[in-house]
């Protein structure tokens, strides 16, 4: 059984962020078991460092080459991996190649893909430490590609993996690829972070900022609640850290 | 907490969000079994705003570029006004619940009480007080009003215990999945 520690969910309850994306397409679907948002991630990360230009095969090819000295740089016309497994690898491959694009000064790499680049190096180091914690009822898909995974049946009471691991996966699915174009960040302090994409600021967006207004606002008013679920559930060690109600 | 307090989160649960203790009870259990409170607004058959409040405390709000370039301004403040109102409502039902589980335990204590103390004053003023003891082991109104107030704190523990339970194995645990769960995975 998957382990019970609410105490990181506590702690990023002393932030709270609300992110604004606009999407050309929206579909209801919900996150895919486990296994195959693992995969979704790894693709959609890997189609944006293609997108760029970096030389995935390369990355992908085997053997593993060493990443501290290998830097294929960017190509024109960059493959596609479709070789993509559920391991460790994947995401130790797609980080390094994210990080060598991040070094890259070609004027492909505009400051919003650098931004998405940051963000593959950082949840591909997540998803990394999260693989050190599975427990033994992962292993029957470790290593498992798209269409072995697809042949098998995938029961969800198969396995079992730390809440805190499925709330920070189901992030990195939601958001993918997709440009944040406004982000507050509230401290418990009182401080507010406002981060606006460039191009913003011109005339009419108006509309877009009060959406992301309207979204702190509610962000805000509902912080209270969120605590109140982590510090019913959670027991006397998270009340110790977000206070007792009163 | 007060029980008149309990009763004004109830009442404020009720008027604003339709659906009453039902809804309140749904929505509380789908922030555990989601982790998240997600809110979708259609303009007409397309979803044009969804917004997803994770346990993390982090908020997303996804905007449909056609429908935000195409449409007026003042009808797209509108919509996300009505948007952002439901989502505040979603989270509503957790207090509702809290309420909820707080009145039943009090409205047990107060039902074991008063089932349990007015049989052993009855049996007292019959009997007296030198056979009450075993009066009262031998009166069942008396021995369940004190196994329901005993029963009453176990209530909210249970509550707990579900919570918990719903947390850890929802989404992709031992909890079946809803209907229409489980889509494929993107090609």
């Amino acid at each position: 059984m998957a382990s019970f520690d609410l105490t990181e969910t506590a702690r990023s309850l002393l932030t709270m962020e609300a992110n604004t994306i606009v999407r050309e397409n929206m579909t209801g679907e919900p996150m895919p078991p486990l296994p195959h948002a693992l995969l979704d991630i790894a693709g959609d990360y890997a189609n944006l460092l293609c997108t760029i230009g970096v030389d995935l095969p390369a990355y992908f090819a085997t053997p593993y080459p060493d990443p501290g000295t290998f830097d294929p740089g960017l190509v024109d016309n960059a493959g596609s991996v479709s070789n993509l497994t559920v391991c460790v690898d994947t995401f130790d491959r797609l980080r390094w190649a994210a990080k060598h694009a991040l070094g890259n000064r070609s004027p492909r790499i505009t400051p919003a893909k650098r931004v998405l680049l940051d963000r593959i190096v950082n949840n591909c180091d997540a998803i990394k430490e999260m693989f050190k914690g599975f427990g033994p009822s992962l292993d029957q898909f470790k290593d498992k590609s798209r269409a072995e995974l697809v042949a098998m049946t995938i029961h969800r009471n198969s396995y079992a993996i730390p809440v805190d691991d499925l709330i920070q996966l189901q992030k990195m699915w939601d958001i993918g690829t997709e440009v944040i174009v406004a982000q507050t960040i509230v401290h418990i302090t009182g401080d507010v972070t406002t981060r606006v994409q460039s191009g913003l600021g011109q005339s009419g967006s108006e509309a877009l900022f009060a959406i992301h207004r309207q979204s702190i606002d509610v962000s805000v008013a509902c912080w209270r609640y969120l605590l109140d679920v982590i510090r019913e559930i959670a027991g006397t060690t998270i009340q110790a850290l977000i206070g007792r109600p009163r | 907490m007060s029980p008149i307090a309990d009763v004004g989160i109830l009442l404020a649960a009720w008027r604003s969000a339709p659906g009453g203790w039902r809804r309140a009870w749904r929505d509380a259990a789908a922030i555990l079994t989601r982790r998240q409170v997600l809110v979708e607004t259609k303009d007409g058959p397309t979803i044009v705003l969804r917004t997803r409040l994770r346990l993390h405390g982090d908020v997303q709000t996804d905007v449909l570029r056609r429908w935000l370039d195409g449409t007026p301004r003042e009808a797209v403040e509108g919509l996300a006004r009505r948007h952002f109102q439901s989502v505040g409502d979603a989270m509503r039902g957790w207090p509702a619940v809290r309420a909820m589980v707080r009145l039943g335990t009090q409205l047990l204590v107060a039902l074991g009480a008063v089932a349990g103390l007015g049989s052993a004053i009855e049996t007292w003023l019959r009997v007296g007080w030198s056979s009450l003891l075993s009066a009262l082991l031998a009166d069942w109104w008396t021995l369940s009003g004190i196994a329901v107030m005993v029963l009453a704190p176990a209530l909210r523990w249970a509550v707990r215990l579900w919570l918990r339970r719903k947390l850890r194995n929802g989404l992709f645990g031992v909890d079946p999945p809803g209907a229409g769960a489980g889509p494929p995975a993107r090609p």
